[in-house]
């Protein structure tokens, strides 16, 4: 297929510019664009589910609190970050794979309120569950393990170099969520997306693929609990919350879900809107809801299903 | 000859009513069939139960020697029995391209592939499928920017594609102009012959039904009132009271 330069040179910018990023800023901005990325893993896996086949879930907190606490108490046990994130991940798809084989029976707002219970069974479990989550204390002290592979040892201690394992695992993971949505599994998605019963009477045994679509939503919710873990060190069960659910959801109304990129933009404005609001007001939650109400009414289709309508191009086409 | 598809006994009821009551049905392969009746005849929801899309109650639907009564409507298309609804269902927001690749991927069983872009799968089938409707030069055009008539024929494009060799169209002309309904039943003609589809026409119009079936079953309150060819079935006495009237 031809390179389309319109894209891939803006595409080659940014991650040029996310490479630099630890050479031009201190700490703080460091930290705040890991933030964006770990919301962007969030996001498109969420987004797979809503935007790509059309289920909402309100449960998604409750995969990435898993992949978390999973991931750091491995690495409380063993100093390995490639273990504690592989297990962080692999433990939220099983759960996601458990409880989505129960919530993908139903559908439109049952399926949204059987996800919020399930989510928030998670929450309560992280809550009570004492010796092992910690409860209302949360797990604390997380090492910031180094990467290690046989013959080599990556010192991670330091958060300019963390962040490049995030970068890396985000751009790789977003680079497999494109191929997943261009590919004909993507358009089976798309496919029940917009007619459950057109699908299963073209031959798609729809329950399966939105089983398959949940999973892969954890998996991804988990790759970005696991990798918070080791950025914030202290976990606690608030990001278990059902309120922590919202963020996915919200970054990607604001980018648009009918967009690849949509939930990336999404999610790179709400972390931007969010900090600049907080210190200039408490009440940033106030003003992210008009920012979110405007954007709902205002820009159909999110801030880039918007620009690529204005400038004419196929919002279907553009990755 | 043995029948392509048969039903006996089929049952289902909504809040207590009999909506079919104890149908039995033969198809054989390569007659168009009509099933004419008045509204609430039960016609529709017959051809849920056959098709899959509702579960009978009691009875026992057998298509191509197999027994099918069991199975969900996905598996009943793979083993080549499909319909149309009688509102158009397309996949809106898909390419028309798209809404006919889809059903080609999932004949050759290649959904679960995740890897490969999906652009260039099955294309040299898609464009066939497309010429034959007369959609091609609208192949990028988005699905829901279709003239109504045009989804009709989507509609029909997507079901064929998925290579049935039993085919319900559920009102296929309903909302189309009468031009448009005209290029339709030819198509419709057309395509029985390409695809050696054995077709089975659920319809209102009784010129559509008349024009195109040779075979027609009359439905009533929930059973098959009568059976025959389309004079017979004119000169039918005990349809011309229920439902015909002083039209014919």
């Amino acid at each position: 297929m031809p390179i389309d330069w319109r894209i891939a040179i803006p595409l080659l910018l940014g991650v040029a510019a996310l490479f630099a990023v630890p050479l031009w800023f201190g700490n703080f901005g460091v930290y705040l664009v890991m933030q964006m990325m770990l919301l962007t893993l969030f996001a498109i896996g969420f987004n797979l589910l809503l935007g790509y086949t059309g289920l909402l879930s309100f449960g998604q907190a409750g995969f990435f609190a898993v992949g978390a606490y999973v991931c750091a108490l491995i690495l409380q046990q063993a100093p390995s970050l490639l273990l504690g994130v592989a297990g962080g991940i692999v433990a939220a798809g099983l759960t996601a794979l458990v409880l989505g084989y129960l919530s993908v029976k139903l559908t439109e707002i049952y399926f949204s309120m059987l996800t919020l219970s399930f989510g928030m069974m998670i929450y309560s479990l992280v809550w009570r569950w004492r010796e092992v989550t910690g409860g209302d204390d949360g797990l604390t002290d997380i090492p910031r393990a180094p990467l290690t592979l046989p013959g080599i040892r990556i010192d991670l201690s330091e958060l300019s170099h963390y962040y490049y394992f995030v970068l890396l695992a985000t751009l790789i993971a977003v680079w497999l969520m494109h191929r997943i949505v261009k590919s004909p599994l993507g358009l089976t998605f798309q496919a029940i997306r917009d007619s459950a019963v057109r699908a299963e009477f073209v031959g798609i045994p729809i329950r399966r693929f939105r089983l398959l679509a949940f999973v892969i939503a954890g998996l991804y919710a988990g790759l970005a609990g696991a990798l918070l873990a080791p950025l914030e060190r202290t976990i606690t069960p608030g990001y278990a919350h059902w309120t922590a659910s919202a963020e996915p959801i919200l970054a990607s109304l604001i980018g648009g879900l009918y967009v690849f990129a949509g939930p990336i933009i999404g999610a790179v404005l709400f972390i931007g809107i969010k900090e600049i609001v907080v210190r200039l007001t408490d009440h940033w939650m106030l003003v992210m809801g008009v920012v979110v109400i405007v954007i709902v009414l205002g820009f159909r289709g999110g801030v880039l299903g918007t620009l690529l309508r204005w400038t004419g191009r196929d919002a279907e086409g553009k990755s | 000859m043995t029948a392509l598809l048969s039903a006996t006994g089929l049952v289902k009821s909504f809040h207590g009513m009999r909506a079919v009551d104890h149908v039995d049905m033969e198809i054989p392969e390569g007659r168009v069939t009509g099933i004419i009746g008045p509204n609430g005849a039960g016609k529709t929801t017959l051809v849920h139960l056959l098709t899959g899309h509702l579960m009978a109650e009691a009875g026992r639907i057998e298509f191509d020697g197999a027994d099918i009564t069991a199975l969900p409507a996905y598996a009943r298309v793979r083993r080549n029995l499909c319909r149309t609804f009688q509102i158009v269902d397309i996949f809106t927001r898909l390419s028309v391209f798209q809404n006919v690749q889809i059903a080609r991927i999932t004949r050759h069983g290649r959904n679960w592939r995740f890897f490969m872009p999906a652009a260039g799968e099955a294309a040299g089938e898609v464009e066939v499928a497309l010429k034959e409707v007369g959609l091609w030069e609208l192949r990028h055009r988005q699905a829901d920017q279709l003239s109504h008539g045009q989804q009709r024929r989507l509609d029909l494009a997507v079901t064929l594609a998925t290579g049935p060799r039993l085919c319900f169209l559920d009102e296929p002309t309903s909302g189309v102009s009468p031009h448009e309904r005209d290029q339709m039943l030819e198509l419709i003609k057309l395509l029985a012959k390409a695809h050696r589809t054995t077709f089975v026409v659920i319809e209102h119009d009784m010129e559509v039904v008349f024009g195109l079936c040779e075979w027609i079953t009359v439905m009533h309150r929930g059973k098959i009132l009568a059976e025959g060819k389309p004079d017979a079935i004119r000169d039918n006495r005990a349809v011309r009271e229920v439902y015909l009237g002083e039209e014919v």
